[in-house]
């Protein structure tokens, strides 16, 4: 009997090493969402982010680094107040009030460079120099200053990946700003991001603002995510779609700020 | 036993190449994957074991480091890959250069079938749609730098 699984393992090695290590790459894949796998993660591509440092040490050569970092979270900062100021002035605050709305500009940002794309065929995340040694976390909005670029989702000492807008797997909760109507945004293959059961009773219009809705634990109200381009309606159906496009070029950003409190 | 820092160089400067170069040579999304070339390269070298472990190896680390939405999908897709090219084990110089590249590009097609399947079964493509926009750009960008990389370094002589 033990003879007979012994060159039976022997005959079918390989294949049984294939359906062992088909059930192992599977396994990781169930545990994707597991804190320490990501942790993990992070800390490798942290290890890994050497390479890319003599090039972005050439770049910041001119030594107006500092200085230059400096006004442009300046400027961020003053871009996200006056969105918030707009905003304010399109809403009742007197019922904003009422309700017990507090007007909050206080982000407190960090400003980084994308130092990679990853090696995915696909892209899905982008690599920044920032990491735990300046309170990046997990879970914290990443901005330009056109918009919205992602999320971070593993983090290592001195890189962060983020998970980037353009990610099939990327959800964004957002509100148009004349309809105030809400709605969840996924990315397209086509270059665009699409939202879909609006209600037909919403009046949504190509060139609407589309923003951040504030209703997640993550992205601040009122950044900026892209404009409606096409309102969709299908004949009998309940619900519109509207086509958006981001601000944000995702695919050549650079430079980029991580809010890691608002 | 000499051949492994000999596999580590390799396998070091396909990460590198992937980093760096891949970016610059992406062409509308569709870039060469060079980790998978060397998985082809060790698979018909040594045979479907040393292929299917070097290829869910490699893969794993270029999940890690490579900064993918699912971590093991690489890995997979690559397990599989390393697999299917230890077939051609000592049938590169049996078989003619185009049914051999034939069967290359076949076994990339694959990997990249289960690394897009997967990786957008959430979204709502079509698959036909994956099949022309992803799998079959990447498939065909690949085979050119896997055959381009045999003509350099020739299996059939290592």
């Amino acid at each position: 009997m033990w003879r007979k699984i012994v060159i039976f393992l022997f005959d079918y090695h390989d294949y049984l090493l294939l359906i062992l290590l088909v059930i192992l790459s599977f396994s990781i894949l169930f545990l994707n969402e597991v804190p320490e796998m990501r942790s993990l993660q992070g800390e490798v591509a942290d290890l890994f982010a050497f390479i890319h440092y003599p090039g972005i040490w050439l770049n910041d050569l001119s030594g107006l680094l500092q200085e230059n970092e400096m006004l442009r979270q300046e400027n961020m900062q003053l871009k996200l107040q006056n969105i918030e100021f707009m905003e304010a002035y399109r809403e009742n605050w007197r019922l904003k009030r009422l309700l017990g709305f507090m007007d909050s500009t206080a982000y407190t940002i960090v400003p980084a460079k994308v130092i990679n794309r990853g090696t995915s065929p696909v892209a899905n995340s982008i690599l920044l120099n920032v990491g735990k040694k300046l309170g990046i976390a997990p879970n914290q909005a990443v901005i330009s200053t056109k918009g919205i670029i992602g999320k971070t989702i593993a983090v290592g000492d001195r890189t962060a990946q983020c998970q980037v807008f353009s990610d099939v797997n990327f959800r964004l909760s957002v509100k148009f700003q004349n309809s105030r109507v809400l709605g969840l945004v996924m990315w397209q293959a086509n270059g665009m991001a699409i939202a879909r059961e609006i209600p037909l009773t919403a009046e949504i219009h190509p060139g609407e603002l589309v923003l951040t809705s504030g209703y997640s634990e993550i992205y601040p109200p009122n950044i900026v995510v892209g404009e409606v381009v096409e309102v969709q309606r299908v004949e009998n159906e309940p619900y519109q779609s509207a086509v958006i496009r981001s601000y944000a070029n995702l695919n050549t950003v650079e430079e980029v700020f991580v809010i890691i409190s608002y | 036993m000499k051949k492994v820092p000999l596999f580590f160089g390799f396998s070091l400067l396909a990460v590198l190449l992937q980093l760096i170069v891949a970016p610059w040579l992406t062409i509308q999304g569709i870039k060469p994957d060079f980790p998978l070339v060397l998985i082809l390269f060790v698979a018909i070298l040594f045979g479907r074991v040393y292929g299917q472990l070097y290829g869910f190896g490699f893969g794993l680390i270029v999940d890690l480091i490579g900064m993918g939405s699912f971590l093991g999908l690489s890995a997979l897709a690559k397990t599989i890959a390393g697999f299917l090219a230890g077939y051609l084990k000592d049938k590169r110089s049996r078989l003619n250069g185009f049914t051999f590249y034939t069967f290359v590009c076949f076994i990339i097609f694959i990997h990249y079938l289960v690394f897009f399947l997967i990786n957008f079964h959430s979204a709502e493509y079509p698959v036909q749609f994956i099949v022309f926009r992803y799998i079959l750009p990447d498939t065909l960008y690949t085979a050119v730098f896997f055959i381009v990389s045999d003509y350099i370094f020739s299996i059939e002589k290592i």
